[in-house]
């Protein structure tokens, strides 16, 4: 099989926070490559510059140094991001807040109108579309959040621990939906979490960035020899499991000492 | 729904029902207690009632002004300077507190001047005012929206300030720029705080108009007050303070009804 053409490209990628009190390297040469419709996973202690990674690939943060590129995209893909939070606004029902970036765009085009209004059928919360955010679930709260970016036709999603605000049942669930929901749009994403076991159960690749500076550890293809993907429930059973986690575990260890 | 209540939810509905009817009978109680012993002591001669004047009094001279027309003129001035000076700082609030937000640099260099500005006691500015403006209304306007307006620049722009940056990032999330992080998230969400502060700047207002009245007026209900005092009509004093009570109360119901409107 000839060598795909990556999506996104990283290289040499460092940044340096200044503050008052002094500077911080927060990322130090950063090198990897994302290929088309791959969800990866980027794991590390906290304070490995995970956040900041995401801030520079969202364009939040100017790069200092190195590059980013997207070499099979003509030009800056679009690029969708998941808060911490679903942060959806109170203030406004959940279909209005689906279509809160569309809004801002000034794209409600009875096209992209049609395509939410889709989603939502499909993922479960239709009927809740002139309902507050507080009337709902967290876990339908994050599903309304990720239609929220999906509205934007997004081709590379960034994820910033979209699930670390959900208690353990709802997080399993939403996992293994928003998981799917990503394949299924074909969208090629990574996510950043400290949670181990939630990155081997949804990610095709992770990334193991050591203590700050963050810089990669190693990078390990996680394939757990099925047809199609399994379940974050049930990769959490597969046999193959404990041995990524291990895996993952004396990488992080090797680099405390 | 109701019926089913419990035995105890009942009488605890019951109670306190019971504790409201009786706060309000001693607060009615207490007001007709006040104005009856006022008339009485006035009646009696215990007190001069050409200096405390007395509430029968007060009625009549209220009755002989109102068919004059002098009252409703007065009132009217009054009202009409409270409600143009408080539309000022209510427009004047919102675009400073916005730009401010909008520019922090422009916020840090303005910070220090509006700490001081608030902190002066704005009735030391109202002779100046007199000077450079004139003995009119112009005066007594400026001289409210000099009360109210510091204030409330710095209470808004601190509530904008401390918007969850995070509600911020989402905008940005969504390709959104700094004009939809304002209309988006700032001032939605801050609306419950801006509704709080204009009820506040209205009470400041007529307290703004009160002082201008008293320095530079030929009529309004400050005008009437000084008026009465130096011509002996303890009656037209004390009318036009109570005047002033009720015109306070009533102001203050009017922006917590659209308080209720909006939220």
């Amino acid at each position: 099989m000839p060598p795909k053409k990556a999506f996104l490209s990283v290289r040499g990628l460092s940044h340096t926070y200044h503050t008052v009190s002094g500077e911080t390297k927060a990322l130090a040469d950063i090198h990897f490559d994302l290929f088309p419709g791959e969800f990866a996973a980027v794991v590390g202690p906290s304070g490995c510059g995970k956040s900041t990674l995401l801030d520079l690939l969202a364009g939040f943060i100017p790069v200092q140094t190195g590059y980013i590129t997207y070499p099979s995209a003509s030009g800056r893909p679009s690029i969708g991001y998941m808060l911490q939070k679903d942060h959806l606004l109170e203030y406004r029902t959940i279909y209005k807040n689906i279509i809160l970036g569309l809004e801002i765009q000034h794209l409600l085009t009875t096209e992209n109108v049609n395509y939410v209004r889709r989603l939502m059928e499909q993922y479960d919360i239709a009927d809740f579309a002139d309902a507050y955010p507080r009337e709902l679930s967290g876990g339908m709260r994050q599903r309304a959040a990720l239609i929220r970016t999906l509205s934007m036709h997004p081709n590379f999603l960034l994820l910033d621990e979209p699930f670390s605000a959900l208690d353990y049942q709802t997080r399993l669930d939403v996992s293994g939906d928003i998981g799917n929901i990503i394949r299924d749009q074909q969208i090629t994403a990574l996510l950043v979490t400290h949670d181990l076991s939630e990155a081997i159960s949804i990610a095709d690749r992770i990334l193991i960035l050591g203590k700050r500076p963050g810089s990669i550890r190693s990078i390990l293809p996680i394939d757990f020899e099925t047809t199609s993907r399994p379940s974050p429930q049930e990769a959490r059973l597969h046999p193959k499991f404990q041995k990524y986690f291990d895996q993952i575990w004396k990488e992080l260890k090797r680099d405390e000492e | 729904m109701k019926h089913d209540n419990s035995k105890d939810q009942q009488l605890y509905i019951r109670r306190l029902e019971q504790h409201r009817k009786m706060v309000l009978f001693i607060q009615v109680f207490l007001l007709i207690t006040f104005i009856a012993a006022w008339e009485i002591c006035s009646d009696l001669g215990w007190i001069n009632s050409f200096i405390f004047s007395s509430p029968s009094r007060m009625i009549q001279s209220g009755i002989a002004l109102w068919q004059s027309g002098n009252l409703p003129m007065h009132i009217g001035i009054t009202l009409a300077e409270t409600f143009g000076s408080f539309l000022l700082v209510a427009a004047f609030t919102i675009l400073t507190a916005i730009l401010l937000w909008w520019n922090q640099t422009c916020s840090e260099i303005l910070e220090p001047y509006l700490v001081v500005l608030n902190s002066l006691p704005k009735s030391a500015m109202a002779p100046i005012f007199i000077v450079w403006l004139g003995n009119n209304m112009k005066t007594i306007i400026v001289t409210s929206i000099s009360v109210a307006i510091f204030g409330s620049i710095l209470n808004l722009f601190t509530n904008f300030r401390s918007t969850d940056p995070d509600k911020i990032k989402l905008i940005m999330t969504l390709h959104g720029n700094r004009l939809d992080c304002l209309a988006k998230v700032v001032i939605p969400m801050n609306l419950p705080a801006i509704l709080s502060i204009l009820k506040t700047d209205i009470g400041l207002c007529l307290i703004g108009v009160v002082i201008g009245e008293f320095l530079a007026a030929r009529q309004g209900l400050g005008y009437l007050i000084i008026y009465g005092s130096q011509v002996f009509k303890m009656d037209w004093v004390m009318l036009s303070i109570v005047l002033l009570c009720l015109i306070a109360v009533v102001l203050y119901q009017c922006i917590a009804r659209l308080e209720k409107h909006f939220l």
